[in-house]
């Protein structure tokens, strides 16, 4: 008998292996008021601000750098303090001036900024951080020429003395000042970069992927890519020293480890659980969830130039055809809302007034037997591997859609073969979540509905919505920019370039005792505002 | 009559008619899934998310709200399909060619023994996930990656019967007699080779059974939303955090019954084949 009992045994054995998956590491905690042990989904790829932007690296971004502008904050009635949208205010610059004709902003810099090793900012640190990002051709570079249209970085970047630096663009900007608030375009401590500088690596990038030398509230003391990150305070930081003394970022990639975790008080704050997971961390006394709407976006993206997604027809009557309420219940607990429009809902020019669509059957049918599909067609979805919401979702619409004879496959790959699949079209289907992090209607299109977007997966194409987004990104008439960018919402959600879905929020789960929650536009928690009890 | 003899002495084993029970209750959801199931195997239902076993949900309903009876018994024509269509193919690949390598011993055979070892020596999990990964989330190449694994099974079994029996002075007397070899190989070898190729076969179902299911289990199996037993437990797995068992435990016991039901099979098959084990 032992040949046939060892493969049971060995069946039963992997049964209990294959439903205990939820177990957790050893994480031992520390008891100090001043340290803070985080846990997330991964590490950041890269310290470096000109590394492609992701969410565990704008948040490594907001915490080590400083940049130029802020918005200044204001205490929601939930207690969290958001970003006024409508109030700048000063950061490593300290005063600021804009042109009449929004052509040109100067800086005043602070005299008392000081980075983590010990070096007084200047106006040599802005220009080496404005020189290096512009050779990167990356980040600054994108955002400098794709937002503010500079061609040439020697008519643009202009050091006026010590502590004043000028920045004059061709043509008149609206976003010309809130730009500089971005999360991406912190100043280096040029002085201590500079050290790492070698022949073959001549803007330090080596040195910068893993260190940080910057004006912000922590330092990076050591940083172990898929393991931790470790971030101190820098005592001389500008706005104060920081509550907590220390940051220990923990990765553990499986939620459900998170949630084990805090339950068992091994780490203080754990990032991005699903919304099931926050349903149960909620019901735990030690802790607590803090919930913002905030500005992400999650939605099935369509081809519109391959059949049979380049009928609008089709496209709307897929947008009939989805149980959104339904999704919200079953798979996001009631933590997210219907995205009604293809700008973020917090943000300035925001309307929901266009969107008309409900569940309904019958309006589907009809649509796709005007587009000539009455018998439904076969397509694809893909999703990325790991990602339980996407797949989720993807079950509901594929039964969903089955209903009006819509026959779609459900493909699951690496999110990196997703990516390359969408952005060379070669997927009909596929799920997408991205946030905007300027709060400007106009930059949020130009990202996502201009033809010539890189981004613009979908390869939406509408000639009056790349007309209005082109004037709204170079004129400074504020009324006629929102009056534009009504229009455009209407244009986008009757052409429905892609399934409107839903924006999921961000919810950060922390132990009871752990204060100070903030949120900012990319997502990224600034360990700044944190303290203990 | 001897082979009355043989099935008389097969159907006297527990369990063998345990094994057998289970197997037929398989068999009857093979057939007549669409008449015992009394849902879609695929339909969501976002509204009926996670529904706790009840008189309309007799196991429950998963995340998606898809009935988890459904899909337990729509899965057994997926598991049974993918699981038999392997271990067929490798046997009719496996045994031939085991028949080869041991007849003929040469460069050829130790060509292709150094190719099994080379498979062989790969986790079977690992070779599996790569494979599929290669090849594409669809049932067929599930079952190709499975076969696949399991030729080298049969072969070498074959392949040690074989490299006994040639050196028997029955086969000399063929071989002097004129026979040819390839009459010599399938005449007088291969019918008194097959007893452990044939034990073999109900042990390989269960754990083509429970390969399929791991492969699903992380993800390198079939796709979603395909009834297949191992997908299940994985998608339940994730709710095991909210309390919820009845998503992942059900169709993990669909698992262990049908894995039981081989091995028992297997062991009967064996005792009976084996004069040493059957003499008790």
């Amino acid at each position: 008998m032992s040949k046939s009992f060892f493969s049971v045994s060995g069946a039963v054995g992997a049964i209990f292996a294959l439903t205990a998956a939820a177990t957790s590491m050893p994480v031992f905690a520390q008891d100090a008021t001043t340290t803070l042990i985080v846990a997330g989904p991964r590490t950041p790829e890269s310290l470096d601000q000109e590394y492609p932007p992701t969410e565990a690296g704008h948040e490594a971004r907001r915490n080590i750098y400083e940049r130029l502008l802020a918005y200044a904050p204001k205490t929601g009635e939930d207690g969290i303090v958001y970003e006024d949208f409508s109030k700048i205010v000063g950061a490593l610059a300290e005063s600021w001036v804009v042109s009449d004709d929004k052509t040109s902003i100067t800086f005043h810099l602070r005299k008392d900024a000081v980075s983590t090793v010990g070096n007084v900012l200047t106006a040599d640190d802005v220009m080496w951080s404005f020189e290096r990002g512009w050779h990167l051709k990356a980040n600054f570079r994108w955002y400098m020429t794709q937002v503010l249209k500079i061609e040439s970085f020697e008519q643009a970047f202009a050091k006026i003395d010590e502590h004043t630096v000028k920045v004059t663009i061709p043509n008149p900007s609206p976003l010309i000042d809130r730009i500089w608030v971005n999360n991406d375009l912190g100043i280096l401590d040029a002085a201590e970069v500079k050290k790492h500088v070698t022949d073959e690596d001549p803007w330090a990038s080596i040195w910068l992927a893993n260190h940080s030398a910057s004006f912000g509230p922590y330092g990076v003391t050591k940083y172990t890519p898929g393991q931790e990150v470790v971030y101190e305070a820098n005592d001389k930081y500008y706005r104060g020293e920081p509550r907590l003394k220390k940051v220990i970022f923990r990765e553990m990639p499986t939620s459900a480890n998170r949630v084990a975790a805090l339950q068992a008080g091994s780490v203080d704050v754990a990032e991005y659980l699903l919304p099931r997971e926050l349903s149960l961390v909620e019901k735990m006394p030690s802790a607590k969830v803090w919930k913002v709407f905030g500005n992400y976006i999650h939605r099935v993206e369509m081809n519109n130039e391959i059949e049979p997604f380049s009928n609008e027809k089709v496209r709307q009557a897929l947008n009939y055809l989805v149980p959104r309420d339904g999704i919200l219940k079953a798979i996001y607990f009631d933590t997210a809302r219907m995205t009604k429009s293809p700008i973020s809902e917090i943000y300035p020019g925001f309307t929901e007034e266009y969107f008309q669509y409900s569940t309904d059957l019958e309006k589907a049918k009809a649509l796709l037997v005007e587009a000539g599909y009455p018998q439904g067609f076969k397509t694809e979805l893909g999703y990325r591997t790991g990602d339980q919401i996407e797949e989720e979702i993807a079950v509901i619409l594929k039964s969903a859609l089955a209903k009006a004879g819509i026959d779609v496959t459900l493909s699951k790959l690496p999110a990196s073969t997703l990516v390359e699949r969408y952005s060379n079209g070669k997927i009909p289907m596929y799920f997408f979540r991205d946030m905007a992090i300027v709060p400007d209607a106009a930059y949020v299109a130009n990202l996502w509905l201009n033809s010539a977007s890189l981004i613009n997966y979908p390869r939406f194409k509408n000639e009056e919505v790349d007309k209005l987004i082109d004037s709204s990104l170079t004129s400074i008439d504020e009324q006629k920019r929102l009056e534009g960018m009504r229009r455009v919402q209407q244009i986008t959600v009757e052409s429905a370039p892609w399934i409107f879905l839903m924006n999921p929020g961000y919810q950060l789960a922390t132990r009871s005792n752990v204060k100070g929650y903030s949120w900012y536009t990319p997502n990224a928690n600034s360990w700044f505002d944190f303290y203990k009890d | 009559m001897k082979n009355n003899g043989i099935v008389l002495e097969f159907l006297r084993r527990p369990s063998a008619v345990i094994g057998l029970t289970i197997l037929a209750l398989q068999i009857i959801a093979v057939i007549f899934a669409p008449m015992i199931a009394p849902y879609s195997p695929i339909e969501a239902d976002p509204f009926a998310s996670l529904e706790a076993p009840s008189v309309a949900h007799w196991l429950g309903t998963d995340v998606s709200g898809m009935d988890i009876f459904s899909r337990i018994v729509y899965a057994t024509r997926i598991n049974l399909l993918i699981s038999i269509t392997a271990v067929i193919v490798a046997f009719a690949i496996g045994v031939p060619l085991g028949l080869l390598i041991g007849y003929y011993r040469g460069l050829l055979s130790a060509t292709v023994m150094r190719l099994f070892d080379f498979i062989q020596s790969f986790p079977v999990f690992v070779l599996g996930m790569a494979l599929v990964s290669v090849m594409g989330q669809e049932i067929w190449n599930v079952a190709i990656v499975l076969a696949v694994l399991f030729i080298p099974m049969f072969a070498r079994l074959i392949r040690a019967e074989v490299l006994s029996l040639r050196e028997r002075p029955f086969i000399s007397a063929a071989r002097c007699s004129g026979a040819t070899d390839l009459a010599i190989m399938f005449r007088h070898i291969l019918p008194n080779a097959m007893t452990p190729a044939i034990v073999q076969i109900s042990i390989s179902i269960g754990m083509a059974i429970l390969l399929t299911a791991g492969l699903s289990f992380v993800g390198a199996g079939v796709r979603m939303p395909t009834p297949e037993w191992g997908l299940m437990v994985s998608i339940g797995a994730q709710q095991m955090i909210l309390g919820v068992w009845w998503v992942a435990l059900f169709p993990g016991l669909a698992i262990v019954l049908a894995v039981l039901c081989f091995a028992l099979l297997g062991d009967a098959a064996r005792e009976v084949a084996d004069p040493t084990a059957r003499r008790r």
